[in-house]
């Protein structure tokens, strides 16, 4: 490459493409890292649906204050209805959480009442 | 003799790379972690020749990859996926010299280094043409700048610069010829001065 050579050709020679650093990774990846790490707000996007759906079984299951199955029984139908669909989504969830000026967890013992479990959530809010 | 097999990347295949842009979409960091090791080096080159400056070309190659990634569920695969991330750099290219708006004088300071003989005999003459020909590439306008990266970093067409700079043929043309012409005002001196 000389002074003398047509511009396209100087272009060429002096634009060749490069390696990128490999701080470039760190630098894309880094924000990314710091915002997937559980926020308050990521916490009450799950924990509000779980604290309402545990509202609603801690209402149908106080009308026995011994949370028998009769008082359960002896639930509005509509009520029953929906905390029975609440109780098969809580079934497939191993770990239930909640949300009370940060994150509580609560883990529901296997066979366990599915009604305790519910008013211990509500009960932590 | 038979040259070594370079190790090649899975996404280089138009099927490929759909795949990938696919699985990015679904929020797959593997497939964005696989389409960042396919493209770093390009998307770094043009930010490099356009600034100018190793620094700014890492912070535009960074809003970069993260443009696409906030970006990537947009992509509808009505262009080609290189398209769209030219358009992605070319665009973070203009912002970064919106929110700069400052220029080392490379080419003022080379051409007193060439007028007053300094540094010549140190320097390999090579290098300083080609710091001296990308001092003259900072000082054309950036439509100028980016035509003439994308040409000659990436050896597109200017069908291709068109579609990524969303202008005619003609005017790729247009403005890669005006380009030439000032690139060649500018490097008379140095012609000149290195004889």
């Amino acid at each position: 490459m000389t002074p003398a050579e047509p511009i396209p050709s100087l272009l060429g020679d002096s634009l060749r493409p490069v390696a990128a650093p490999a701080e470039l990774w760190d630098r894309v990846w880094q924000p990314r890292m710091q915002t997937e790490k559980p926020g308050l707000l990521q916490g009450f996007a799950f924990g509000l649906p779980v604290a309402a759906a545990a509202a609603l079984i801690c209402m149908v299951a106080l009308t026995d204050p011994q949370h028998s199955p009769s008082g359960f029984q002896a639930a509005a139908p509509v009520a029953k209805r929906n905390s029975s669909e609440i109780v098969s989504q809580l079934e497939r969830r191993e770990t239930i959480l909640t949300v009370s000026s940060g994150v509580k967890s609560a883990e529901r013992a296997p066979g366990g009442n599915k009604i305790d479990a519910g008013c211990a959530l509500c009960h932590t809010l | 003799m038979q040259a070594p097999a370079q190790e090649r990347k899975y996404g280089e295949t138009a099927s490929e790379l759909r795949e990938l842009v696919a699985r990015c979409q679904h929020g797959d960091y593997d497939a964005f972690a696989q389409l960042f090791a396919g493209h770093k080096d390009r998307i770094y080159s043009i930010a490099l020749r356009f600034s100018g400056d190793p620094t700014a070309a890492l912070d535009i190659a960074q809003d970069t990859f993260l443009k696409l990634l906030g970006q990537i569920q947009n992509f509808r695969g009505d262009a080609r996926f290189e398209t769209w991330l030219y358009r992605v750099v070319v665009n973070a290219c203009l912002d970064h010299r919106r929110a700069r708006r400052r220029w080392l004088p490379l080419i003022e300071d080379l051409v007193d280094r060439v007028r007053t003989g300094l540094g010549l005999e140190n320097v390999a003459e090579q290098t300083q043409l080609r710091q001296h020909v990308r001092g003259a590439i900072a000082h054309l306008p950036a439509d100028q700048r980016i035509a003439v990266v994308l040409r000659y970093t990436e050896g597109l067409s200017y069908e291709e610069i068109a579609e990524v700079t969303g202008v005619a043929s003609g005017t790729v043309a247009s403005r890669l010829n005006r380009a030439h012409h000032a690139l060649e005002g500018r490097l008379q001196d140095y012609k000149g001065g290195s004889r």
